[in-house]
């Protein structure tokens, strides 16, 4: 098993801050089509039941019953558990160096990526719709130097709060890696006067 | 007349398939899920449930006479129970 006091890659002196992920409000959909799927089975037994009594005397015909019923519970189950997987391998673990971002997409596709706080731009908190208002979670977007992708933290509680912190953290990490963060910053201006002279020379063309 | 126990290795079949894929999910939960109870907790569950199910479907089977067969003809029959 994974141990938050043994991160893969593990910086020295390196802190843990925070822990994130989805809003548990994210798996409900699935929960409802669990309980859905849970209650077919048993809706057709009691049907069977009150309208079909004879069946229930066939000892062969509720043997089939009773191994189809649990073939479909073990499935509606082991979907349900690979479902929990996907969001429970889900994480965002922020330290006082880093962002590690583990992200599990089905059961055999797995991607790690961490992002130094030093190389931290901007950060943007989204939260959109009712219901996200109403619970406070939703995106963030962090911006990093020299990369135009962003590293986005999906649906987790509190983003405000969250893009705040990373912020000051990488705040202070710059302090620390002053010369890092400075190529940093030169890569971006290189990357954006490339950028400007690209459009520039697009709008000159006749 | 369908033997009830072709029933039974169809029924066998889907679970050795089943198993396969719920011992897959299993290791990949421990092996990358972060050393918490709910990993714990959510994962001794789910092998619970399996042994459950399992253990109780072959304990009605075990009563069962898997020689005899089944006429789906007769079966499907409304308000009429199948011959056998």
């Amino acid at each position: 098993m994974f141990h938050l006091d043994k991160l893969p890659g593990a910086l020295p002196d390196e802190k843990i801050i925070g822990l994130y992920r989805r809003h548990p409000i994210t798996i409900l959909g699935l929960i409802i089509v669990f309980c859905i799927f849970i209650i077919l089975p048993l809706a057709a037994y009691l049907s069977l039941k009150i309208f079909g009594q004879t069946y229930f005397q066939n000892q062969q015909l509720m043997a089939l019953f009773v191994m189809g019923g649990g073939l479909f519970f073990l499935f509606v189950v082991m979907f349900l558990y690979q479902h929990f997987i996907d969001y429970w391998l889900d994480m965002w673990i922020v330290t006082d160096q880093r962002i590690i971002n583990i992200e599990q997409n089905g059961l055999f596709s797995r991607t790690t990526s961490e992002l130094r706080l030093y190389r931290v731009q901007d950060v943007t908190a989204k939260v959109d719709g009712f219901v996200r208002s109403m619970l406070d979670f939703g995106m963030v977007y962090v911006q990093t130097a020299g990369e135009k992708e962003y590293f986005t933290f999906e649906d987790v509680s509190h983003p405000n709060q969250i893009s705040k912190k990373i912020l000051e953290l990488a705040e202070l990490d710059r302090k620390e890696h002053l010369e890092e963060a400075m190529e940093a910053a030169a890569e971006t201006t290189v990357e954006k006067e490339d950028e400007l002279r690209e459009k520039t020379a697009r709008r000159l063309e006749p | 007349m369908i033997p009830l126990i072709y029933f039974l290795l169809a029924w066998l079949i889907f679970l050795a398939i089943f198993m396969v894929i719920a011992i897959i999910s299993i290791m990949q939960m421990l092996r990358y899920g972060l050393a918490h109870p709910v990993t714990e907790i959510t994962t001794a569950f789910f092998i619970c449930l399996i042994i459950f199910v399992v253990l109780g479907t072959l304990g009605y089977l075990s009563g069962v006479d898997l020689k005899s067969g089944l006429d789906f003809t007769s079966a499907l029959s409304l308000g009429k129970p199948p011959i056998l």
